[in-house]
């Protein structure tokens, strides 16, 4: 029988951000992370997310900080733009570090 | 030279200057209300713009030679059975060369299409040059847009522009 993996290493599962670890909030911010910025069309085409799916999830990582939303006008349509946040860099690095590191001990 | 080739040139400008302003209507109004805008990052940018002014003095210089080159041999070959000889070879390197010089383009910008396109402006060029043909561009343009043509076509329809829910919010 293998030993139990030492608890140090097991929590890092536990310590995960829960915020990114979800699969749609997590496409959200892996596409964001290899961009400067996009906007919701995109994003919506890129992730196959809903309008409304999209919309709840977005304004979740915007009250966590992670991404910024911002609004203007391209002629007469209103376009939301949306960037990954300096936190929010921060934050999907150490994911997918953590993410690594516990693939690698399996 | 051909006496009609600049009026040629000219005319291949006007079309190109065209067809990159359908080119950016097009982006403006079927690709970005259908597939939305985004920004790529600075280090993709930058080795962007670094290839484009690699490949646009690669285009320049080989445009240049392509357009000299015939005349410069025709003028410093005198014997009459070499003549005949830059007569065939003169087409073959300029349609070769135009075809290289796309498909690196396509290759480059992993645009694989580009590689028929390359090879159907090669030819056009070959037959231009040999039978002193200019329509025959025209003719493989209209052969190089056809797949494009139909492309688009499968695209407005895989990619409706979203419900006025999405346009409201994203534009």
């Amino acid at each position: 029988m293998k030993p139990a993996k030492p608890e140090s290493q097991l929590s890092i599962i536990t310590g995960l951000d829960k915020l990114i670890h979800e699969p749609a909030r997590m496409s959200i911010m892996a596409v964001l992370y290899v961009l400067d910025s996009a906007d919701f069309i995109f994003l919506m085409n890129q992730t196959g997310l809903t309008w409304g799916n999209l919309s709840a999830h977005l304004t979740r990582l915007e009250s966590a900080g992670y991404i910024t939303v911002a609004k203007s006008f391209k002629g007469k349509r209103p376009n939301t733009n949306l960037k990954l946040s300096s936190d929010g860099r921060e934050a999907f690095t150490k994911y997918v570090d953590q993410m690594k590191q516990v693939m690698k001990d399996f | 030279m051909r006496d009609d080739t600049w009026i040629w040139l000219i005319g291949y400008t006007y079309l190109s200057m065209g067809v990159m302003i359908l080119f950016i209507l097009g982006k403006k109004h079927i690709t970005v209300p259908r597939l939305g805008a985004v920004k790529f990052g600075i280090k993709r940018k930058r080795r962007k713009m670094i290839l484009a002014a690699i490949l646009s003095m690669t285009v320049l210089l080989m445009t240049m030679g392509v357009i000299a080159a015939p005349s410069w041999l025709q003028s410093e070959v005198d014997d009459l059975a070499l003549r005949g000889l830059m007569d065939l070879l003169v087409p073959l390197s300029a349609g070769l060369f135009v075809t290289v010089i796309i498909g690196v383009i396509a290759y480059f910008i992993e645009y694989y299409r580009g590689l028929y396109i390359a090879m159907l402006f090669g030819l056009g060029i070959y037959i231009d040059m040999t039978f002193d043909l200019p329509a025959a561009m025209l003719v493989f343009g209209v052969l190089a847009a056809i797949p494009g043509v139909i492309l688009l076509l499968r695209f407005i329809k895989k990619y409706p522009i979203q419900s006025g829910q999405v346009q409201n919010e994203a534009g």
